[in-house]
């Protein structure tokens, strides 16, 4: 995919460019896997019937 | 419905967070390197599928904060859920925010050969925006009941959300070397760059939808065991009570 960018844009804008994107997944991974890890670890301390979604 | 699994999923919130995570490749795929370049902007054009998003999403975040903040704080209406669902908007809102601050910056390096200018009146209101939600999360952590935090923070979110019209428009009202948006009228982009745009804004829905949902059941799992702490708490304080 870096090749493909870098064949058609400038390549001091390709940094940038792949940059921004990269800062996006990143801090959604982080904010997706610490949510999910804390859910986990809370869920073990509370009965699955008392769960207030279910 | 849920599944044997341990945690805060459910199938509808793994069907959401799969749709999310399709899109997100998708528009990876389109606005890495199938995306055209702009007559204007050329190929920073390609950061405006994140950055438009993003600044998009924060306003929903806020927006959503401030009327259930002012839920909370009107008595017929006062519940802790309000000021739980407010608390998880302003989380995601500041982190849209920020996500927003730096794609510009990038885009700004691209395009004006800088990453900021103090003159510029839409970078500096959004700094500001983030720096008041900020100090909402911020005023969360000062001592107080449960009900004095959130009542101050709600006062907080309903003075802060009215810098979100002066954020969107600050391009209007002041000469700004951010560009007016171009989305806003009919036939001023090319139909591509407005479906990769849908794209882009759908994504971060379904991203900011599916980070409520998960991030409210922690916060209800979260009440459920502070009160199991403090009976326990107090059921140990009784017995030594009866021991002494």
């Amino acid at each position: 995919m870096m090749a493909a960018l870098m064949a058609y844009v400038p390549r001091e804008d390709v940094g940038m460019i792949v940059a921004a994107y990269g800062l996006v997944a990143v801090t959604a991974g982080a904010l997706v896997w610490r949510v999910l890890r804390r859910g986990r670890r809370l869920a073990r301390r509370v009965p699955r019937e008392e769960w207030p979604w279910t | 419905m849920t599944s044997g699994r341990i945690g805060t999923g459910t199938r509808a919130t793994r069907a959401l967070g799969a749709a999310a995570v399709a899109l997100f490749g998708f528009l990876l795929v389109f606005g890495l390197v199938n995306s055209p370049a702009d007559a204007v902007q050329r190929d920073s054009v390609r950061i405006l599928y994140l950055h438009v998003p993003s600044a998009e999403m924060a306003y929903v975040a806020f927006a959503v904060a401030a009327v259930c903040s002012a839920a909370y704080l009107w008595r017929r209406t006062r519940s802790a859920a309000w000021d739980r669902v407010a608390n998880a908007s302003v989380e995601l809102g500041v982190v849209f925010t920020g996500l927003t601050l730096a794609t510009g910056m990038m885009w700004g390096r691209i395009s004006w050969g800088v990453y900021w200018d103090w003159a510029d009146a839409r970078l500096v209101s959004t700094l500001l925006l983030f720096i008041m939600f900020a100090g909402y999360l911020a005023v969360r952590r000062l001592d107080g009941s449960d009900d004095q935090r959130a009542r101050r923070s709600a006062v907080v979110a309903l003075v802060a959300i009215l810098d979100v019209p002066l954020v969107h428009f600050s391009v209007q009202w002041f000469q700004t070397t951010h560009p007016r948006s171009s989305l806003d009228s009919a036939g001023a982009i090319d139909g591509t760059f407005r479906f990769l745009h849908f794209v882009g804004i759908t994504t971060f829905l379904l991203g900011y939808v599916w980070l409520m949902l998960h991030r409210n059941r922690v916060a209800m799992l979260e009440e459920r065991v502070a009160g199991q702490d403090l009976a326990v708490a107090i059921a140990e304080r009784q017995r030594e009570g009866v021991a002494g």
